[in-house]
């Protein structure tokens, strides 16, 4: 299998290394020098299984029309967000237009085993759900002054929503296509986080990009400086560190949730080194260290599957993200008027 | 429509005597009268052709559906404006959505690295009942070598030339290209 990386940035890299890693040829695609081929033109001549197109968001759907204009089979895995919102018209018509083509967006927690364990303590819980939150904050001020990660349709919203309503969706059980309509009749954003009304539980959700940590805390179980980062609730400025919990809350009480890099800097494969927990309804805390690249072995996953499956494999959902997506920005950017406002 | 918002300008070029029909010259998306479109409107004023050059600014995402080849196809009626003459064609890629239009009326016809992997653009150029002229390189990747060898009238392959119709080895290959799709176009009008 060749599988032809398109755009070298920090995402474009990770998919490199990964897919070297696995032992998968791989060939590069970007204008700046130290790519194998500078342009699409050049490496369409190439005998390529499966393109990943990793470039900027504005740029995924050029890239993609012209792979299905030249190969309408082409076999795709797209980095999310698939597009940007003023182009959902034209991704909805390359859809149509090219039926064999598979098209998948990219999903980084699509096999992580820690949100796969969540899922089922959910699926075999008695007392059944009462909350659900995910967050992801990170500090990333100096990204925005160096120009990287900016999306200037969906802006914050780019960054993390995407994960968040898949793993909730995964977690929960209930179908992302109904999120469109949740958002339009049950979802309140206040205090940085976006809640939304299920009939018998809510999913709290928050990203923070300046650092500020709003969602569910448990600075008991990170070590060293990430205990205290977290605690206060803020992450310094140029800091990597990347809160990443899940918390789900059962009607008797019981709390499970997942860590991700809670070991940050602290131990030596601290990226790949996850915390899951649970705190029992006497409050004892059990917790089990899950060692795992989520990234690779997703990406790896979704490209065997657009490599070895039928044509036409699609992800459904790539629309009623985007539609998603642009509901949650205008959510917090209408949010944003209101503080302003007050 | 996408059209509606986009800007398309014409330049004209006159031959200096009574013109023997209207050529429109169609640009690709990227390539706007660039060397090859430039040789071919000296040949074409030599030749007695009025040119009509098209500029325009396309959708940055070319679908290559319905909506497209019909932008295209609008974009060549607008540059035509009711011209009931002898008409030429002249298309660089992107403007090779021109050629259902193209053959259905059968207007002469150039065809600078056409997309021949669009299925309605092979079709078109197999079918071309009126004089017809192909050019596309062995590295470009929207060549259908099949395609190619079914288009009707004359083709010429250029070999390691891409959709740019660059050859990799430098300027004055490149520019050799360009003599060889220069006396490709004098030949075909001399015969056509």
């Amino acid at each position: 299998m060749i599988v032809a990386v398109v755009g070298l940035g920090k995402v474009g890299h990770l998919y490199l290394r990964v897919l070297r890693s696995a032992g998968i040829k791989v060939i590069s695609v970007d204008p700046r020098g130290h790519a194998d081929h500078r342009d699409l033109d050049q490496a369409l001549r190439r005998s390529v299984d499966v393109w990943v197109i990793a470039c900027p968001t504005a740029s995924h759907m050029p890239a993609l029309a012209k792979l299905l204009a030249v190969e309408p089979a082409s076999r795709v895995l797209v980095e999310k967000p698939i597009c940007e919102p003023s182009q959902v018209d034209e991704l909805r018509r390359l859809l149509a237009r090219y039926p064999e083509a598979s098209v998948l967006v990219s999903d980084a927690y699509s096999h992580s085993d820690a949100v796969a364990r969540l899922r089922d303590q959910v699926v075999g819980s008695a007392a059944g759900l009462r909350e659900i939150s995910v967050d992801m904050s990170k500090n990333r001020t100096r990204d925005v002054e160096l120009g990287r990660f900016v999306d200037h349709e969906l802006g914050e919203t780019a960054y993390e929503w995407t994960h968040m309503y898949r793993i909730a969706s995964c977690i929960g059980g209930f179908d992302l296509a109904t999120m469109p309509s949740l958002l339009e009749e049950r979802a309140n954003y206040r205090g940085r986080v976006l809640e939304i009304e299920f009939p018998d539980w809510s999913l709290r959700l928050s990203s923070g990009i300046d650092g500020e940590i709003v969602g569910a805390r448990r600075p008991e179980l990170y070590r060293g400086k990430n205990a205290k980062m977290v605690e206060v609730g803020s992450i310094p400025y140029s800091s990597e560190f990347r809160h990443r919990a899940i918390e789900v809350t059962f009607k008797d009480g019981v709390v499970a949730g997942v860590l991700f890099e809670p070991f940050y800097e602290e131990v030596p494969d601290y990226k790949n080194t996850h915390l899951y927990y649970v705190l029992d309804e006497s409050g004892r805390t059990d917790t089990v260290e899950m060692r795992q690249n989520h990234f690779s072995d997703s990406s790896i996953a979704q490209i065997q599957s657009l490599h070895a499956g039928p044509a036409g494999q699609r992800s459904d959902l790539a629309l009623t993200e985007i539609q998603v997506l642009v509901q949650t920005a205008s959510l917090l950017a209408a949010a944003e008027v209101r503080e302003e406002v007050s | 429509m996408i059209g509606a918002r986009r800007e398309t300008r014409y330049v004209d070029h006159d031959p200096g005597r009574e013109p023997v029909g209207l050529c429109v010259m169609l640009p690709g998306r990227v390539y706007p009268p660039g060397p090859a479109l430039f040789f071919t409107t000296v040949s074409l004023l030599a030749h007695g052709w009025r040119v009509r050059q098209v500029w325009w600014e396309p959708p940055e995402v070319i679908v290559y559906d319905e909506q497209d080849y019909a932008w295209v196809a609008d974009q060549l009626d607008l540059a035509l404006d009711g011209f009931d003459g002898r008409v030429l064609v002249v298309a660089k890629s992107l403007g090779s959505l021109a050629a259902p239009v193209a053959t259905q009326r059968a207007y002469e016809s150039i065809w600078l690295t056409p997309l021949l992997t669009q299925a309605p653009i092979a079709t078109a150029l197999r079918d071309q009942p009126a004089q017809q002229l192909t050019v596309i390189g062995t590295a470009d990747p929207f060549n259908d070598p099949a395609a190619l060898a079914a288009c009707s009238g004359a083709t010429v392959e250029i070999p390691d030339a891409d959709h740019l119709l660059e050859v990799p080895d430098g300027a004055v290959a490149t520019a050799k290209v360009h003599v060889t799709i220069a006396e490709a176009v004098e030949d075909w009008l001399v015969g056509s």
